[in-house]
Protein backbone atom coordinates (compact mmCIF):
# COMPACT_ATOMS: atom_id res chain seq x y z
CA UNK A 1 0.00 0.00 0.00
CA UNK A 2 2.70 2.49 1.03
CA UNK A 3 4.30 1.70 -2.10
CA UNK A 4 1.76 2.81 -4.04
CA UNK A 5 1.22 5.91 -2.87
CA UNK A 6 4.89 6.99 -3.09
CA UNK A 7 4.86 6.13 -6.69
CA UNK A 8 2.11 7.70 -7.54
CA UNK A 9 3.72 11.10 -5.83
CA UNK A 10 6.57 10.68 -8.10
CA UNK A 11 4.40 10.67 -10.76
CA UNK A 12 3.13 14.17 -10.53
CA UNK A 13 6.74 15.47 -10.11
CA UNK A 14 8.09 13.46 -13.39
CA UNK A 15 4.64 15.23 -15.15
CA UNK A 16 5.43 18.61 -13.70
CA UNK A 17 9.42 18.01 -15.18
CA UNK A 18 8.02 16.98 -18.66
CA UNK A 19 5.82 19.80 -19.21
CA UNK A 20 8.70 22.15 -18.11
CA UNK A 21 11.11 20.37 -20.36
CA UNK A 22 8.74 20.42 -23.48
CA UNK A 23 7.64 24.17 -22.27
CA UNK A 24 11.34 25.17 -22.82
CA UNK A 25 12.34 22.64 -25.60
CA UNK A 26 9.05 25.07 -27.66
CA UNK A 27 10.38 28.29 -26.09
CA UNK A 28 13.78 27.67 -27.52
CA UNK A 29 12.79 26.59 -30.94
CA UNK A 30 10.55 29.37 -31.07
CA UNK A 31 13.43 31.74 -30.24
CA UNK A 32 15.75 30.17 -32.73
CA UNK A 33 12.65 30.61 -35.50
CA UNK A 34 11.37 33.84 -34.66
CA UNK A 35 13.90 35.96 -33.73
CA UNK A 36 16.20 37.61 -36.32
CA UNK A 37 19.58 35.75 -36.84
CA UNK A 38 21.65 38.43 -36.06
CA UNK A 39 19.48 39.49 -33.03
CA UNK A 40 21.84 40.01 -30.01
CA UNK A 41 24.96 40.05 -31.71
CA UNK A 42 26.25 43.22 -30.68
CA UNK A 43 23.21 44.58 -27.87
CA UNK A 44 19.94 44.40 -27.90
CA UNK A 45 19.12 45.09 -32.03
CA UNK A 46 19.32 43.44 -35.12
CA UNK A 47 23.15 43.71 -35.86
CA UNK A 48 22.42 43.18 -39.51
CA UNK A 49 20.20 46.52 -39.67
CA UNK A 50 24.18 48.40 -39.15
CA UNK A 51 24.56 46.66 -42.94
CA UNK A 52 21.27 47.92 -44.14
CA UNK A 53 21.63 51.73 -42.76
CA UNK A 54 25.05 51.48 -44.36
CA UNK A 55 23.24 51.05 -47.87
CA UNK A 56 20.93 53.57 -47.15
CA UNK A 57 21.63 55.95 -50.19
CA UNK A 58 22.94 59.39 -49.35
CA UNK A 59 20.62 62.00 -50.45
CA UNK A 60 22.39 65.06 -49.34
CA UNK A 61 26.01 65.95 -49.16
CA UNK A 62 28.07 68.67 -48.28
CA UNK A 63 29.53 71.62 -49.73
CA UNK A 64 32.99 69.42 -50.65
CA UNK A 65 30.88 67.59 -53.35
CA UNK A 66 29.37 70.37 -54.91
CA UNK A 67 32.31 72.28 -55.06
CA UNK A 68 34.05 69.06 -57.03
CA UNK A 69 32.49 70.18 -60.51
CA UNK A 70 31.77 73.62 -59.40
CA UNK A 71 35.03 75.35 -59.33
CA UNK A 72 34.39 78.44 -59.94
CA UNK A 73 31.79 78.96 -57.56
CA UNK A 74 33.68 77.44 -54.54
CA UNK A 75 35.98 79.87 -54.35
CA UNK A 76 33.86 82.83 -54.38
CA UNK A 77 31.42 81.18 -51.74
CA UNK A 78 34.62 79.51 -49.52
CA UNK A 79 36.10 83.04 -49.18
CA UNK A 80 32.77 84.55 -48.27
CA UNK A 81 30.57 85.18 -45.41
CA UNK A 82 28.10 82.98 -46.96
CA UNK A 83 30.64 79.86 -46.24
CA UNK A 84 28.44 78.12 -43.89
CA UNK A 85 25.45 78.05 -45.72
CA UNK A 86 25.10 74.69 -47.27
CA UNK A 87 24.47 74.94 -51.15
CA UNK A 88 21.44 71.92 -50.68
CA UNK A 89 19.84 74.43 -48.19
CA UNK A 90 18.81 76.29 -51.74
CA UNK A 91 19.40 74.39 -54.57
CA UNK A 92 17.88 71.24 -53.47
CA UNK A 93 19.81 67.52 -52.85
CA UNK A 94 22.75 66.82 -54.18
CA UNK A 95 20.96 63.10 -55.14
CA UNK A 96 19.02 65.12 -57.44
CA UNK A 97 21.20 66.39 -59.27
CA UNK A 98 23.97 63.68 -59.73
CA UNK A 99 23.40 59.85 -59.72
CA UNK A 100 26.57 57.45 -59.91
CA UNK A 101 28.57 60.34 -60.60
CA UNK A 102 26.10 60.92 -63.06
CA UNK A 103 24.51 64.52 -63.59
CA UNK A 104 21.08 63.58 -64.17
CA UNK A 105 18.72 66.92 -63.53
CA UNK A 106 19.00 70.12 -63.35
CA UNK A 107 18.88 71.96 -60.08
CA UNK A 108 16.06 74.67 -59.01
CA UNK A 109 17.54 78.01 -59.64
CA UNK A 110 15.50 80.82 -57.35
CA UNK A 111 15.27 83.66 -59.62
CA UNK A 112 13.44 86.92 -59.71
CA UNK A 113 11.54 88.50 -56.46
CA UNK A 114 11.74 84.59 -54.89
CA UNK A 115 15.58 85.65 -53.97
CA UNK A 116 14.04 88.22 -51.59
CA UNK A 117 11.87 85.83 -49.71
CA UNK A 118 14.81 83.50 -49.70
CA UNK A 119 17.10 86.10 -48.38
CA UNK A 120 14.66 86.87 -45.94
CA UNK A 121 13.99 83.74 -44.51
CA UNK A 122 17.67 84.46 -42.47
CA UNK A 123 18.15 87.97 -42.55
CA UNK A 124 15.07 89.21 -41.96
CA UNK A 125 14.82 91.76 -39.03
CA UNK A 126 10.73 91.41 -37.73
CA UNK A 127 11.53 88.14 -36.56
CA UNK A 128 13.57 89.23 -33.26
CA UNK A 129 14.52 85.60 -32.06
CA UNK A 130 17.90 85.56 -34.15
CA UNK A 131 20.94 86.58 -32.27
CA UNK A 132 23.34 89.24 -33.87
CA UNK A 133 26.51 86.90 -33.15
CA UNK A 134 24.93 84.44 -35.72
CA UNK A 135 23.83 86.74 -38.22
CA UNK A 136 23.88 90.24 -39.82
CA UNK A 137 19.97 91.15 -40.02
CA UNK A 138 17.98 93.67 -42.03
CA UNK A 139 14.85 95.78 -41.93
CA UNK A 140 13.09 95.77 -45.43
CA UNK A 141 12.32 98.60 -47.19
CA UNK A 142 14.49 100.58 -44.18
CA UNK A 143 18.04 98.48 -45.69
CA UNK A 144 17.24 100.33 -49.23
CA UNK A 145 16.29 103.54 -47.73
CA UNK A 146 18.95 103.83 -45.83
CA UNK A 147 21.28 102.81 -48.82
CA UNK A 148 19.44 105.21 -50.64
CA UNK A 149 18.15 102.81 -53.47
CA UNK A 150 15.66 102.27 -55.20
CA UNK A 151 13.39 100.36 -52.75
CA UNK A 152 12.08 98.01 -55.74
CA UNK A 153 15.09 96.16 -55.75
CA UNK A 154 16.03 93.18 -55.61
CA UNK A 155 18.51 91.81 -52.95
CA UNK A 156 20.88 90.05 -55.96
CA UNK A 157 21.13 93.85 -57.22
CA UNK A 158 23.99 94.51 -54.96
CA UNK A 159 24.63 91.33 -53.11
CA UNK A 160 26.24 88.58 -55.04
CA UNK A 161 24.49 85.83 -53.70
CA UNK A 162 27.41 83.73 -52.73
CA UNK A 163 29.09 85.70 -51.30
CA UNK A 164 27.07 88.61 -50.40
CA UNK A 165 29.91 91.15 -49.52
CA UNK A 166 32.03 90.69 -52.58
CA UNK A 167 30.59 93.46 -55.09
CA UNK A 168 30.25 95.78 -51.81
CA UNK A 169 34.00 95.50 -50.59
CA UNK A 170 34.93 96.14 -54.25
CA UNK A 171 32.92 99.12 -54.82
CA UNK A 172 34.53 100.39 -51.17
CA UNK A 173 38.10 99.64 -52.66
CA UNK A 174 37.83 101.41 -55.80
CA UNK A 175 36.33 104.52 -54.02
CA UNK A 176 38.75 103.92 -51.63
CA UNK A 177 37.00 104.01 -48.72
CA UNK A 178 37.14 102.06 -45.36
CA UNK A 179 33.76 99.58 -44.90
CA UNK A 180 32.21 100.21 -41.19
CA UNK A 181 33.17 97.07 -39.36
CA UNK A 182 30.22 95.29 -38.38
CA UNK A 183 29.11 96.08 -34.21
CA UNK A 184 29.41 93.25 -32.34
CA UNK B 1 75.78 69.70 -87.68
CA UNK B 2 74.75 67.79 -90.62
CA UNK B 3 74.15 64.55 -88.70
CA UNK B 4 71.81 66.12 -86.63
CA UNK B 5 69.76 67.98 -89.41
CA UNK B 6 69.61 63.75 -90.94
CA UNK B 7 68.65 62.64 -87.62
CA UNK B 8 65.86 65.05 -87.46
CA UNK B 9 64.68 63.98 -91.46
CA UNK B 10 64.88 60.72 -90.65
CA UNK B 11 63.06 61.04 -87.26
CA UNK B 12 60.25 63.46 -88.18
CA UNK B 13 57.69 60.62 -89.21
CA UNK B 14 58.50 58.91 -85.76
CA UNK B 15 58.22 62.38 -83.83
CA UNK B 16 54.83 63.39 -85.44
CA UNK B 17 53.74 59.86 -84.87
CA UNK B 18 54.77 60.23 -81.00
CA UNK B 19 53.26 63.91 -80.13
CA UNK B 20 50.17 63.21 -81.74
CA UNK B 21 49.86 59.94 -79.54
CA UNK B 22 50.70 61.86 -77.01
CA UNK B 23 48.40 64.44 -77.40
CA UNK B 24 45.30 62.10 -77.88
CA UNK B 25 46.17 60.24 -74.73
CA UNK B 26 46.26 63.26 -72.35
CA UNK B 27 43.40 64.84 -73.95
CA UNK B 28 41.81 60.91 -73.35
CA UNK B 29 43.19 61.00 -69.87
CA UNK B 30 41.59 64.44 -69.41
CA UNK B 31 38.66 63.52 -70.43
CA UNK B 32 37.43 59.86 -69.20
CA UNK B 33 37.95 60.14 -65.55
CA UNK B 34 36.14 62.89 -65.27
CA UNK B 35 32.64 61.52 -65.16
CA UNK B 36 33.37 57.42 -64.16
CA UNK B 37 35.57 58.38 -61.05
CA UNK B 38 33.49 61.16 -59.93
CA UNK B 39 31.67 58.84 -57.57
CA UNK B 40 34.91 57.34 -55.86
CA UNK B 41 36.85 61.18 -55.63
CA UNK B 42 33.81 62.95 -53.79
CA UNK B 43 35.49 64.46 -51.03
CA UNK B 44 36.01 62.41 -47.43
CA UNK B 45 34.18 64.27 -44.67
CA UNK B 46 35.45 62.79 -41.81
CA UNK B 47 39.28 61.98 -41.75
CA UNK B 48 40.08 58.56 -42.03
CA UNK B 49 36.61 56.70 -42.26
CA UNK B 50 36.38 55.76 -45.55
CA UNK B 51 36.90 51.98 -45.96
CA UNK B 52 36.84 51.07 -42.84
CA UNK B 53 34.41 48.39 -43.33
CA UNK B 54 33.92 47.17 -39.22
CA UNK B 55 30.58 47.56 -37.62
CA UNK B 56 31.82 50.41 -35.65
CA UNK B 57 33.89 53.16 -36.27
CA UNK B 58 36.88 53.53 -33.91
CA UNK B 59 35.99 57.31 -33.12
CA UNK B 60 33.38 58.15 -30.43
CA UNK B 61 30.27 60.84 -32.16
CA UNK B 62 28.34 63.53 -30.04
CA UNK B 63 25.87 65.53 -31.64
CA UNK B 64 26.03 69.34 -30.48
CA UNK B 65 23.23 72.12 -30.96
CA UNK B 66 23.88 75.45 -29.66
CA UNK B 67 20.69 77.20 -29.25
CA UNK B 68 21.91 80.67 -28.36
CA UNK B 69 22.91 80.43 -31.62
CA UNK B 70 20.28 79.39 -33.76
CA UNK B 71 18.81 82.00 -36.24
CA UNK B 72 15.62 79.74 -37.10
CA UNK B 73 16.15 79.45 -40.47
CA UNK B 74 14.85 75.78 -40.19
CA UNK B 75 17.67 74.25 -43.03
CA UNK B 76 17.66 71.83 -40.67
CA UNK B 77 14.39 70.70 -41.22
CA UNK B 78 15.05 70.93 -45.32
CA UNK B 79 17.34 68.64 -44.47
CA UNK B 80 16.08 65.72 -42.63
CA UNK B 81 13.39 66.15 -44.98
CA UNK B 82 15.29 65.29 -48.22
CA UNK B 83 17.34 62.70 -46.53
CA UNK B 84 15.27 60.70 -44.61
CA UNK B 85 12.07 61.21 -46.92
CA UNK B 86 9.70 62.57 -43.29
CA UNK B 87 6.02 62.12 -44.62
CA UNK B 88 4.11 65.68 -44.31
CA UNK B 89 2.55 66.94 -40.79
CA UNK B 90 5.24 64.40 -39.15
CA UNK B 91 8.30 66.25 -38.21
CA UNK B 92 12.03 64.43 -36.94
CA UNK B 93 13.74 68.11 -36.82
CA UNK B 94 11.66 71.19 -35.83
CA UNK B 95 12.09 74.55 -34.82
CA UNK B 96 10.23 76.94 -32.14
CA UNK B 97 10.27 80.10 -31.54
CA UNK B 98 9.92 80.89 -27.90
CA UNK B 99 8.78 84.51 -26.83
CA UNK B 100 8.70 85.69 -23.40
CA UNK B 101 6.63 89.06 -22.71
CA UNK B 102 7.24 91.53 -19.68
CA UNK B 103 4.79 89.92 -17.77
CA UNK B 104 6.84 86.81 -18.23
CA UNK B 105 3.81 84.87 -20.02
CA UNK B 106 5.44 82.42 -22.38
CA UNK B 107 4.33 82.19 -26.05
CA UNK B 108 5.37 79.27 -28.28
CA UNK B 109 4.70 78.94 -31.59
CA UNK B 110 6.28 76.59 -34.71
CA UNK B 111 4.36 77.17 -38.19
CA UNK B 112 4.79 74.00 -40.24
CA UNK B 113 7.43 72.70 -37.37
CA UNK B 114 10.01 75.57 -38.83
CA UNK B 115 10.27 73.58 -42.59
CA UNK B 116 8.89 77.27 -44.29
CA UNK B 117 11.53 79.58 -42.15
CA UNK B 118 10.00 82.18 -39.96
CA UNK B 119 8.77 85.29 -42.09
CA UNK B 120 5.99 86.83 -40.27
CA UNK B 121 6.11 88.67 -36.86
CA UNK B 122 4.14 87.66 -33.93
CA UNK B 123 1.36 90.25 -33.69
CA UNK B 124 -0.89 88.79 -30.76
CA UNK B 125 1.57 89.41 -27.73
CA UNK B 126 0.03 91.86 -25.49
CA UNK B 127 2.65 93.34 -23.89
CA UNK B 128 6.31 94.31 -24.87
CA UNK B 129 8.66 91.69 -25.66
CA UNK B 130 11.05 91.04 -23.29
CA UNK B 131 12.92 87.97 -24.45
CA UNK B 132 12.58 86.24 -27.81
CA UNK B 133 14.75 83.05 -28.77
CA UNK B 134 14.79 79.78 -31.01
CA UNK B 135 14.36 76.23 -29.80
CA UNK B 136 16.09 73.39 -32.44
CA UNK B 137 14.76 70.38 -31.49
CA UNK B 138 16.44 67.32 -33.08
CA UNK B 139 17.24 63.84 -32.63
CA UNK B 140 19.87 64.63 -30.03
CA UNK B 141 21.76 61.39 -30.25
CA UNK B 142 21.40 61.53 -26.77
CA UNK B 143 23.93 59.71 -24.49
CA UNK B 144 21.41 57.86 -22.68
CA UNK B 145 18.93 58.01 -24.77
CA UNK B 146 15.19 57.41 -23.20
CA UNK B 147 13.64 56.13 -26.96
CA UNK B 148 16.41 53.47 -26.67
CA UNK B 149 15.74 52.13 -23.02
CA UNK B 150 11.87 51.76 -23.80
CA UNK B 151 12.11 50.16 -27.01
CA UNK B 152 10.63 46.42 -26.51
CA UNK B 153 12.04 44.94 -29.34
CA UNK B 154 15.39 46.46 -29.99
CA UNK B 155 14.59 48.80 -33.46
CA UNK B 156 15.47 51.65 -31.68
CA UNK B 157 19.32 51.46 -30.97
CA UNK B 158 22.48 52.92 -30.05
CA UNK B 159 25.70 51.87 -31.97
CA UNK B 160 29.04 52.09 -30.19
CA UNK B 161 29.74 54.79 -31.79
CA UNK B 162 27.30 56.72 -30.81
CA UNK B 163 24.85 56.99 -33.11
CA UNK B 164 20.41 56.37 -32.45
CA UNK B 165 19.30 53.77 -35.45
CA UNK B 166 16.16 53.05 -36.12
CA UNK B 167 15.69 49.59 -37.80
CA UNK B 168 12.59 49.84 -39.75
CA UNK B 169 12.20 46.34 -40.33
CA UNK B 170 12.06 45.28 -36.63
CA UNK B 171 9.87 47.97 -35.35
CA UNK B 172 6.23 46.91 -34.44
CA UNK B 173 4.70 50.57 -33.96
CA UNK B 174 3.86 50.55 -30.26
CA UNK B 175 4.76 54.27 -29.70
CA UNK B 176 6.86 54.06 -26.76
CA UNK B 177 9.44 55.83 -27.97
CA UNK B 178 7.30 58.78 -29.42
CA UNK B 179 6.37 58.99 -25.66
CA UNK B 180 9.30 58.57 -24.41
CA UNK B 181 11.16 61.37 -26.91
CA UNK B 182 12.20 64.39 -24.69
CA UNK B 183 12.09 66.30 -27.80
CA UNK B 184 9.13 65.37 -29.76
CA UNK B 185 11.30 63.80 -32.42
CA UNK B 186 10.19 60.30 -32.77
CA UNK B 187 6.58 59.58 -35.01
CA UNK B 188 5.02 56.57 -36.60
CA UNK B 189 5.16 56.69 -40.61
CA UNK B 190 2.34 54.35 -42.17
CA UNK B 191 3.25 52.14 -45.23
CA UNK B 192 1.30 53.20 -47.36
Amino acid sequence: MEKKYKSSDYAHVLRLAVILVGAAVVGILARGMFLPDTMGQYGHYRGSDLVDQRNVEIRSHTNESCYECHRPIRLVHKAGVHKTVSCEFCHGPYADHVKDGKYVAKMPVTRGMEIKTLCLRCHNKIIRARPEESIKVVAMPQHLEEKKVNVEHNCNQCHMVHDPLLWIKAAYEMMGMEMKEEKK
Amino acid sequence: MIDIQKEIQKDRRAFIKNVLSGTIAGSLLMVIPAGAALDQSLPEQLPGVRGDDSPFLEKKFAFVVDVTACIGCGSCCVADKNEYNVPDGNYRTWVERYIIDDHDEVFVDSPNGGLDGYTEERTDIPYPVRDTFFVPKLCNMCEKPSCVQVCPVGATYKTEDGFILVDKNRCVGCGYCIQACPYSVRFLKSHK
